[in-house]
């Protein structure tokens, strides 16, 4: 399997998953056949510097937010989060990052990540 | 069946969503991918004649809309909130769960999601749709195998059954695009013989209540080579209830009076009753029948004589059985596009060699309509004759090039509204002569005359 980064997205604790409008940091997972290694910690922009979009909502709305997301998880292939709306699903998804939902410890997550990846080839 | 194959006439098996939409006030609730029950509706409502989204159908259906997410974590979490969610804000008698490929292969329990999140007053059931186990015909009897055992369920105490009280499994829902008009004749001349009929679908359905009333029935009768044979047997398994496999699907005078016959005698109904009915209905038939005398002396150079019959094995073996032995005209070639398992081919075969001698042999068992209409074309070239094609829209083409009429009979139809036309029993056999004998009538048909001017 080719190795595949997988970006968690947190607020402050990297063992606790937030929702997409929460997330400040987020963990690159590496993922091998056999491996899953942390390789990676990185700050995600500061969603205070994007303004809501006209209409209201949340930031998830301003593609210069979620697209300055998508730059610093360039090479990650998926997103994991508690939770994320259609719209910055759709935007990160063009640039190529599938964000995954879903409640859960981290650990047993990323092993079911590695078994539909391994499944998938 | 492997492959790519052309212009299909089918679709998959979740296209029995609209199986579900044919009860009244049942909703169906679909666990697969994003796009997949919107193409069902298009291709099996709208591309049936327009008929409509209905009470719960086209953009109502709920749906999981799954996504590679559903595919690494598994949907059974989003569907039960998706059924919840449903329960809550639309009104139905009874909710269907059904899987599509998605689901199918990362292996969600459907059925058991559905049990989980039933209710007292709001049944749920579940049925395994993925579009991999097959096409719609067969998703169809999935879904009826899935109501019996789960919505209408064992029964306690033995059975005595209804006198007079019968089942009908017949066509699908939107497959067959007539089914409203159909299903609604099937009842009517039952109806007309002293019977109560549970039709299951369509305008003339009581609806759930009709289901739980199942077991009650004295004869469940199969009209049909093989869809909802399946769902007769269970219900023998079940109730006892015997059934009449009849695999013809009456069309016109000799055929639906020859059924009903045979229908009073395994209910062993009075005689006079059913004979009163068929001699009242064969004198009305007669009448108008006769009435065209005047149109097929005046154009008999111009009346087709060979026929080309393109459709699922429900309706053509049926309308090719009225075409040879009530209106004269040889079926050259029947294509079945409905993909039967090898037994009901045998099956099928053995029936259009009793309708006519030879006929078995010219049966083709072929869901490629390019491969269909190649075949149509080289035959008609061949033969020189004015032919009738039974198709779809797909066959428009054919039928203007080769200056043959073209009766819809399948899926997709663009260029006709269906409301309650039907071609099944004594007014469907009316029906099919009236829409026949005015496709002579059609600009081109007739060459040098004023008619094409």
């Amino acid at each position: 399997m080719e190795n595949t980064l997988v970006a968690v997205g947190y607020d402050n604790d990297p063992n606790t998953k937030v929702s997409f409008r929460e997330i400040k940091n987020a963990a690159i997972y590496e993922l091998s056949d056999d491996n899953i290694q942390q390789i990676d910690n990185r700050t995600l922009p500061d969603v205070a510097a994007y303004p809501v979009p006209d209409g209201g909502g949340c930031a998830g709305r301003n593609d210069e937010y979620v697209n300055a997301i998508a730059d610093v998880l360039h090479d990650c292939e998926y997103l994991l989060l508690k939770e994320v709306g259609a719209y910055p699903s759709r935007v990160l998804l063009r640039r190529g990052i599938q964000t995954l939902e879903q409640e859960g410890d981290i650990e047993s997550l990323l092993i079911k990540i590695q078994q539909y990846l391994k499944a998938r080839r | 069946m492997g492959g790519i194959i052309q212009e299909a006439k089918y679709s998959c098996a979740l296209g029995s969503q609209q199986s579900v939409l044919a009860i009244p006030r049942a909703i169906p609730i679909i666990h697969a991918g994003p796009g997949c029950s919107a193409r069902q509706f298009s291709y099996l409502s709208a591309g049936a004649g327009y008929q409509g989204e209905g009470y719960a159908g086209g953009a109502q259906i709920p749906c999981t809309n799954s996504t590679q997410n559903e595919v690494v974590f598994g949907g059974e979490k989003k569907l039960g909130k998706l059924i919840d969610a449903t329960l809550d804000v639309m009104d139905g008698d009874l909710y269907v769960v059904m899987s599509g490929c998605t689901a199918g292969i990362v292996g969600d329990d459907v059925k058991q999601v559905a049990e989980d999140h039933s209710t007292k007053e709001k049944k749920v059931i579940g049925v395994d749709t993925a579009g991999f186990r097959g096409n719609n015909y067969k998703g169809h009897n999935l879904v009826l195998e899935a109501l019996i055992e789960q919505f209408v369920g064992d029964v306690d105490e033995e059975i005595e059954p209804e006198k007079g009280l019968v089942n009908v499994f017949s066509v699908v829902p939107y497959q067959d695009v007539y089914w409203r008009g159909d299903l609604e004749e099937i009842k009517r001349i039952l109806t007309g013989i002293g019977l109560k009929v549970n039709i299951l679908f369509g305008y003339g359905s009581e609806g759930v209540s009709e289901w739980k009333n199942i077991p009650n029935a004295q004869l469940n009768i199969v009209l049909s080579p093989w869809v909802g044979l399946s769902a007769a047997k269970l219900c023998q398994r079940k109730y006892g209830t015997p059934f009449l496999h009849e695999p013809v699907l009456p069309v016109g005078l000799k055929a639906t009076s020859a059924f009903l016959r045979r229908v009073g005698e395994a209910l062993e109904l009075d005689t006079d009753k059913v004979e009163s009915f068929i001699k009242y209905e064969e004198k009305r038939y007669k009448k108008y029948f006769v009435s065209i005398g005047d149109f097929l002396a005046d154009y008999s150079s111009y009346i087709p004589f060979d026929a080309y019959v393109s459709a699922d094995d429900i309706y053509g073996v049926g309308i090719s059985d009225f075409l040879e032995n009530e209106l004269g005209i040889e079926v050259v070639k029947f294509y079945d596009s409905s993909e039967p398992n090898n037994a009901s081919k045998d099956r099928i075969k053995e029936k259009l060699e009793s309708i006519k001698e030879g006929l078995g042999e010219r049966v083709v068992f072929e869901g490629d309509n390019a491969l269909i209409k190649e075949d149509i074309k080289r035959n008609i070239d061949e033969r020189k004759t004015k032919s009738v094609i039974f198709g779809s829209s797909w066959d428009r083409e054919l039928a203007y090039n080769t200056k043959s009429v073209l009766i819809y009979l399948s899926v997709p139809i663009l260029e006709k509204v269906i409301v309650s036309k039907s071609y099944v029993g004594y007014n469907g056999g009316l029906q099919l002569i009236e829409d026949l004998y005015s496709g002579v009538l059609n600009k081109g048909f007739i060459a040098h005359t004023t008619v094409e001017k």
